[in-house]
């Protein structure tokens, strides 16, 4: 077979140009994975007549993931909870008082969770592919990397965009357990269990000669702000307790060291500072006395 | 570390949830529907990150290779590419999927292909390999710090940094002299002497005719020049040279003068690399090398001899004189301390972050109580509390000073308001107390005003202003340095105290890690620092030693730069006339600098005060007086060490060694023919 004959071999194009960005496959699944979650998203939204809202989600969120915006997430979150709130964007809300209890475990809610969840991955991943996989510091030298590092498509694992999908699934089923676990949970500081599931949101009618139930102690908004807080405290508190001292068991001998020789210097340094600052200034008072015999001896 | 995008989702998120579980649920829940899964994920990847961070970062191993001509090799030579290999693996239960990993090129050399990084996923046992080829263009030590990992999880929320330490450092031996280096084989003379052996102008047994003599009785028969003899009717007997070998001594300066310029072009490489072409050159003629380092503070010696082996020993003393940076005895500590911190927190991430190395913030203002207006003014502070006890415990005799400066008030008082004292005595004891104290107080009050102004001055300093930052970074490296040395809480004190300790210590972390400091040129007096005159006397000395211990036939090539040295080059000057004494030669090679013109050039510009109009800038005049002025230093060099028989010739930049080893042949032939 001649050189003519032979099929001209396909030359990648230039990484720092657009084209170039996307040309791996790994970056186009990420791409299309993260605009079929925009999709999903204004399905989701069209379905509640949030339409207009729906279009400028998906626009912005589009935007952000082909020109690479970073604050692009954000924005979407910010703009899909206003829209959530006020559907047709005049705000102009209709109360719902009886949401908490008629919403719970809706489809539409988990399936827009799960699509938001998606997209937010997905934009990040191509954000890292594409754009920028590690931040800038500042504190070391500089070096000469011609542009930022970018996450090597071939690390992406094939599991990868499955395993984000599923992941979203389950968040958004177990979302919705702590949110219900959140709504039918009353504070009792006194109690045995400072916290008690599946009160009845309305209490019973008390009979002939028994005294009506207590009011619980926090209305339903403050208990479930409380919990929340707690729960973020107590998993991050947890969480921090253990990871941390899996750190301190993985100390290297140099690590370990200083963190001894920080703990020395905490207890002596009062009296350290004393000393070096006497050994300085008998120093400079030797200098001082050095200089002036010289020029006394030169003056003779 | 949580990320700018990371930090940035969170903060989003957590509004969104909070208003949603606050305020929103009234009117809708699907903002808490889609936050509460936001957060769990964040959560989730949270604990994710940390858990491979722990279980990998601590487990990961770097392995090195340099390769150069096929094979592994301890040192490399200068000019020739290498290979780089670097194997990064670890035996932790998780993997990694996001891991960056980046060989920290040597100062001292440059990549020529490939790239030293690697982005890599991580897996058990399974090696990521960083392969590159890189390059030393001059002989020194190209030091390895090390792999720098950096890992993120995909979306980029959380990060972190590692430094694989490995602290190879590989000789870079002066560059292979090759064709260059051979010695000439031009045919100048009937014979040549056999390697290793050179002619001497005196009689001995060599193959080159000397001269011609009468005959006396016991010259052996061999020797008479028959013709000669019948011509004269005499006994004529013939007189052949000798061969000698030659002994040929580097004397190298490695004083700080000689190391200053960009890394890789100082004159000390530059006469480095020459020394490199002589004793090669001279060793392919089977003569005897030594070399001998000197500077202001001694010299290091190596004998002459021929191996293969010693030469080897040459290069290698050659390519560690070249890495030999400045001492950065007068740079500043905050100089210092800005080009150390970056490289020890790029080297030392995990001893240098803020976990492990703090700062304490009663640092700041507890040495305070040190000085003695601290107490005072802590005693001023508590002042009123002292007169209250007295007041309780009826110690009046403490009491006496107030009760007298509350007389004197009253007095005061009576005058200003233009009463009689006891008016003033008669007012409501309340409200002459509330005065009393007050002007009691008056200066009290001031002096806790403006400490009061000043300490918040300070503390605003402390918290937002550059003293603060450059403490903490300087007590980061002090426990950093103390920690390698092993001096334990003493040594951190001592390294934040005195100043001179620090830069020293600081300026040999430098040193180790091959990071340059600019040094001030010229001292508080205009004056250049880096004249070394004390390395002619180690010189002149050195080379007195070394006549003493001559043979018949030395040759002595001082590599040194002794322009400016004036008349402190007077010890050189005996020690020359000394070795010429004895029939020895000495060759004295001065490094040009680059930016001067040769000596048979014109400066330029010159001040003529007959101008009306003065110079634009005075900065070409300068110059120019400058290079005048190292021209007369040149020429006065030369002048005094060619008085005493030395013969002094310049390397430029660009001056091939070639050229110097003809040079030095040519001397050798004025030798020989002499």
């Amino acid at each position: 077979m001649s050189a003519a004959d032979q099929p001209p071999e396909v030359q990648a194009p230039d990484p720092d140009t657009l084209r170039g960005r996307f040309h791996a496959p790994e970056v186009r699944n990420a791409l299309f994975a993260g605009l079929a979650a925009l999709a999903l998203v204004f399905v989701v939204l069209f379905a509640r007549d949030t339409d207009l809202g729906g279009l400028l989600i998906v626009i912005l969120g589009a935007a952000g993931m082909v020109l690479r915006w970073t604050a692009a997430p954000p924005l979407v979150l910010l703009l899909l909870a206003y829209f959530l709130v006020f559907p047709e964007g005049i705000p102009d809300p209709m109360p719902r008082p009886w949401a908490v209890e008629a919403d719970r475990f809706a489809v539409l809610d988990m399936v827009l969770a799960a699509a938001v969840l998606v997209y937010v991955g997905c934009h990040y991943r191509v954000y890292g592919l594409a754009e920028r996989a590690f931040p800038a510091e500042y504190q070391v030298p500089p070096r000469d990397e011609g542009r930022p590092p970018r996450r090597d498509p071939a690390t992406v694992r094939p599991e990868e965009p499955v395993r984000l999908a599923a992941f979203a699934v389950a968040a958004a089923v177990v979302g919705q357990l702590v949110w219900w676990g959140m709504t039918t949970a009353t504070l009792d500081p006194a109690g045995d269990l400072p916290v008690r599931f599946d009160v009845p949101q309305t209490p019973p009618r008390p009979r002939a000669g028994e005294r009506p139930a207590e009011p619980p102690l926090f209305p339903a908004p403050v208990t479930r702000l409380l919990l929340l807080v707690g729960l973020v405290l107590f998993a991050g508190l947890a969480g921090r307790v253990v990871f941390g001292y899996w750190r301190l068991r993985r100390l290297s001998p140099a690590e370990a060291g200083l963190v001894l020789q920080e703990a020395a210097w905490d207890g002596v340094r009062r009296e350290r500072v004393r000393i070096e600052r006497w050994r300085v200034w008998g120093r400079g008072r030797r200098a001082k006395r050095a200089a002036k015999a010289n020029r006394d001896g030169g003056g003779r | 570390m949580l990320t700018a995008r990371g930090w940035w989702f969170l903060v989003t998120v957590g509004v969104v949830l909070l208003l949603g579980v606050a305020v929103l649920p009234y009117y809708t829940v699907a903002p808490v529907a889609v936050a509460l899964p936001l957060l769990i994920w964040f959560a989730a990847e949270w604990a994710l990150f940390h858990a491979r961070a722990n279980a990998v970062l601590p487990r990961l191993r770097a392995t090195r290779r340099v390769v150069q001509a096929g094979r592994e090799v301890p040192t490399v030579w200068a000019g020739l590419p290498f290979e780089v290999h670097v194997d990064v693996e670890h035996d932790a239960p998780a993997g990694f999927p996001q891991v960056l990993l980046e060989d920290r090129l040597p100062q001292a050399a440059e990549r020529v292909a490939g790239v030293p990084g690697k982005f890599a996923d991580l897996r058990p046992h399974d090696p990521a390999r960083i392969e590159y080829t890189a390059r030393c263009p001059a002989a020194g030590v190209a030091r390895f710090e090390g792999v720098r990992v950096r890992v993120s999880d995909p979306q980029g929320f959380f990060y972190h940094r590692a430094f694989l330490r490995d602290g190879v450092e590989v000789l870079v031996l002066p560059p292979l002299t090759d064709e260059e280096g051979r010695q000439r084989a031009d045919k100048r003379f009937n014979t040549l002497p056999p390697p290793g052996a050179h002619r001497l102008r005196r009689p001995g047994s060599g193959g080159e005719l000397l001269d011609l003599r009468d005959y006396r009785p016991g010259d052996p028969p061999k020797m008479i020049a028959w013709k000669a003899s019948a011509r004269r009717d005499t006994l004529i007997t013939k007189e052949y040279e000798s061969d000698v070998p030659v002994r040929c001594v580097l004397f190298l300066d490695t004083s700080d003068g000689v190391r200053l310029g960009p890394p890789g072009n100082t004159p000390l490489v530059r006469l480095a690399a020459v020394a490199s072409g002589l004793a090669q050159a001279a060793a392919a003629g089977r003569d005897l090398v030594g070399l001998t380092t000197f500077d202001e503070a001694g010299v290091k010696g190596v004998p002459p001899a021929r191996t293969r082996l010693h030469t080897t020993g040459l290069l290698r003393r050659l390519a560690e004189a070249s890495a030999l940076q400045p001492g950065t005895g007068d740079v500043s500590v905050e100089a210092l301390t800005a080009r150390a911190y970056p490289l020890a927190r790029e080297l030392y991430p995990e001893l240098m972050g803020k976990r492990a190395n703090r700062m304490p913030f009663g640092r700041h203002w507890v040495p305070m109580l040190d000085r003695w207006w601290g107490w005072a003014l802590l005693g001023l502070a508590f002042s009123p509390w002292f007169f209250l006890t007295a007041l309780y415990f009826r110690q009046m005799w403490l009491f006496r000073p107030w009760a007298e400066a509350m007389a004197a008030g009253t007095v005061q008082l009576a005058k200003w308001w233009g009463k009689s004292q006891v008016y003033v005595l008669f007012l409501p004891v309340p409200a002459k107390l509330a005065f009393f104290v007050l002007l009691l107080a008056a200066p009290f009050y001031l002096f806790v005003s403006v400490w009061l102004l000043r300490a918040a001055i300070q503390s605003l300093a402390i918290l937002f202003g550059g003293k603060a930052r450059e403490r903490a970074k300087r007590k980061r490296l002090a426990a950093l340095l103390a920690l390698h040395d092993g001096t334990g809480p003493a040594g951190v004190e001592r390294l934040l105290q005195d100043d001179p300790a620090y830069a020293t210590r600081v300026g040999a972390f430098l040193e180790r890690h091959q990071t340059r400091v600019p040094v001030p040129l010229y001292d508080e007096r205009g004056r250049f620092r880096f004249r070394c005159e004390g390395k002619a006397q180690v010189l002149g000395a050195a080379m007195t030693a070394a006549v003493g211990r001559a043979r018949d036939n030395e040759l002595y090539v001082i590599l040194a730069d002794l322009t400016e040295l004036g008349p402190a080059l007077d010890p050189v000057v005996k020690a020359a006339r000394r070795a010429r004494a004895r029939r020895h030669h000495v060759l004295v090679i001065v490094p040009w600098p680059a930016d001067v013109p040769p000596p048979d050039e014109e400066p330029g510009a010159t001040f003529d005060p007959a101008r009306k109009r003065p110079p634009r800038s005075l900065v070409p005049l300068v110059q120019a007086a400058l290079t005048r002025q190292y021209h007369t230093q040149y020429r006065a060099l030369r002048r005094s060490l060619g008085r005493v028989g030395a013969t002094v010739i310049r390397v430029g930049e660009d001056d091939p060694i070639r050229l110097v080893l003809d040079r030095l042949d040519r001397l050798r032939g004025m030798r020989s023919r002499r």
